[in-house]
Parts: structure tokens; sequence; C-alpha cells
């Protein structure tokens, strides 16, 4: 027990990091530092994971994060669903969600990415933020279980504990 | 002790997935949706990891995360090979990311223009900027291509176990 608690603080952090680093080239543009070149460093880091187009992504005193809309929906969704699996975990009858729930997830983003894709309609970045947000959270509750099985071990199916003959 | 098939092929299966599609022109936009290809590559590999298993033996998903950080890393160190040939082509990501910047980002500050132009400079000389770009996708593949091949262990167990007391 102790030892997942340990690993879900260590996956909150560093879910945490990583958002804060999409948003650390803006900051540093801003504080005017002299030199740009630690921003540009951190948007060329980012740009292996978005598309990074600053009409798709949220502001930050003037200058755009270093990923899109959607992607800081999907940080934002797995810190949101990290923070509150804890909670949720207590609620659910199996170690792992079935598959359905991340498809159903991922659904939103698809159909709207699609549909904007098509021109039937114009999502703006509060509905990317949104469409992002839902499968974040969903792809941490199929993570979290599997680090918390990695730490204390896989868990046994009811009924077919061991069970050690007493004679022996 | 379970025998368990060797994780290396997996990790190689899923690292030529990551390399291909993330480097290979217009393929590699896929990567714009929060990583896609190197997600599914982790996953891929996963995949390959779970059908050599014996049929008794169940994955776990420290399985699925060493075989998706292995296929992250091969696809890292592939990946730059390729995109070393597609940039002596004229087709290398970085054009991408400095064409994407210096087209769509219309009111860019002066001295961040400066730094781009510097860094493109850099891209194209310095084979400091080569090793740079392969430790950046060490860091981006380690992370989004474990999380896949998490996601694999989570999806593609042979059974899905039920809570344990204990870890209640």
């Amino acid at each position: 027990m102790v030892k997942q608690r340990i690993a879900h603080c260590f996956i909150l952090l560093s879910s945490f990091l990583f958002s804060c680093a999409a948003v650390f080239p803006p900051a540093w543009i801003h504080l005017g530092n002299g030199s740009d070149f630690p921003a540009t460093v951190g948007y060329f880091f980012f740009s292996g994971v978005c598309h990074q187009l600053p009409e798709r992504s949220f502001h930050l005193w003037g200058e755009p994060l270093a990923v899109c809309a959607r992607c800081s929906g999907v940080y934002a969704g797995f810190l949101a669903g990290a923070l509150l699996f804890p909670v949720i975990r207590r609620r659910l009858k199996r170690e792992f969600p079935p598959a359905w729930v991340l498809g159903a997830a991922i659904l939103p983003a698809a159909a709207d990415f699609g549909l904007a894709r098509l021109g039937v309609h114009d999502s703006g970045n509060a509905l990317r933020l949104i469409t992002g947000l839902i499968p974040g959270m969903a792809v941490s509750f199929f993570i979290l279980p599997g680090v918390y099985e990695i730490v204390s071990g896989p868990s046994k199916p009811k009924g077919l504990t061991c069970r050690t003959n007493p004679a022996s | 002790m379970q025998n368990k098939p060797s994780k290396l092929i997996p990790g190689l299966a899923g690292g030529a997935f990551i390399a291909f599609f993330s480097e290979f022109p217009v393929l590699n936009f896929g990567n714009c949706l929060c990583c896609l290809w190197v997600v599914l590559g982790g996953f891929v590999g996963s995949w390959f990891f779970r059908r050599n298993l014996p049929e008794k033996t169940d994955m776990t998903s420290s399985d699925g995360a060493v075989t998706g950080l292995l296929s992250g890393v091969y696809g890292a160190l592939f990946g730059a090979l390729l995109q070393y040939f597609f940039s002596l082509i004229g087709f290398g990501f970085s054009n991408t990311f400095f064409n994407v910047m210096s087209d769509y980002w219309k009111d860019m500050p002066r001295e961040f223009s400066d730094s781009l132009e510097q860094l493109r400079l850099y891209s194209e000389y310095s084979p400091f900027f080569v090793l740079v770009s392969l430790v950046f996708g060490l860091i981006r593949n380690a992370i989004f291509a474990t999380a896949g091949g998490l996601l694999g262990a989570a999806l593609l167990k042979k059974s899905k176990m039920p809570k344990s007391r204990k870890s209640r």
C-alpha cells in the first residue's frame, strides 16, 4: 500500500512537471531573460508530440503554449484522472476498466477532429480542450492500475488462492 | 517462476513501427495527435509479446511497460537514422518544425525569431543537433511508448482480474 502511494505521488509529480514544461517556453519569453534560445528548445522538444499551430493553442502572456489546446486537455485530463483515481478506484469492481471505456473516451476527440477536417463544423479551443480532457482522464485509469500492479505485484483472481497442505 | 519469452523482438517490432510512422513524411503528422504512433508502437510491442506467451501464462503490467520502453528506445534510435536519411533528401522533421513555426506564427517576437534562426543554423550544420534530437526523442518515446505498453498490457490481458482484497 505504501509502495502504491509512493508510485502514485511519483506519477502525479511527473505528469505535473510534464504539463509545466509545456508552459515553460511562453513563460521564458515573457520573463525576457536575454536570449530566447531555451524557449526555442522547449518548443522544439514538444514539436515531436504536437503540431503547435498557434491558432489552435492557448496563449500565455501573448505567446502560444508549446502544445495545442487538445494536447493541453490530454495532459490536464491525465493529471486530473491521476488525482481522482484513488477515489474512483474504491468504486470499481475490477482492477482495469473495460476496453470500451477507452474507445468511448477517444470517440468525441476523433469525431471533433474528423468533423472539423471535413468542414462540417469549426471546433474552437474550448471544445478541443474538453475533447482532450476526456481521453487523458480515461488513459490514467488504465495506466495507474498497471503502475500499482508493477510496484506491488499482480493480484490473484478470487478462488485461485494457493492452499498449502497442513500435513507437509 | 514462469518462463516468459524475450522482450527484445517485440521491442524491435514496436521500435520499427514507431520509427517508420514517426519519420515517414506525411504519415508523421499522426504524432501530432498526442504522439499517436509512439503510443501505438508501445501497444504493438505489447501485442507481439502477448502473442508469443505460452498458453497458460498471463501478461503482467511490468511486461507491457518494459516492452513499451524498449519499443520507445529502439524507435528513437531507428528514427534518428531515418530522420538523417530524410533530411538528406530535404524531408527532415526539423524542416517541418521550422516551416510551421515561421509560416503560422505571424506575430513572433523578434528575439524568439532570432533564436529560431540560430537553431535552424545549428540543425543544418551541427552533428550536436542530431544528438539533441536523439536525446529528446529518447525522452519522449520513453514516456509515451511506456504508456502505450502499459495500455497494451491492460487491454490484452487474458484474464481481467478482479480486485484483490489486500489492495483495497
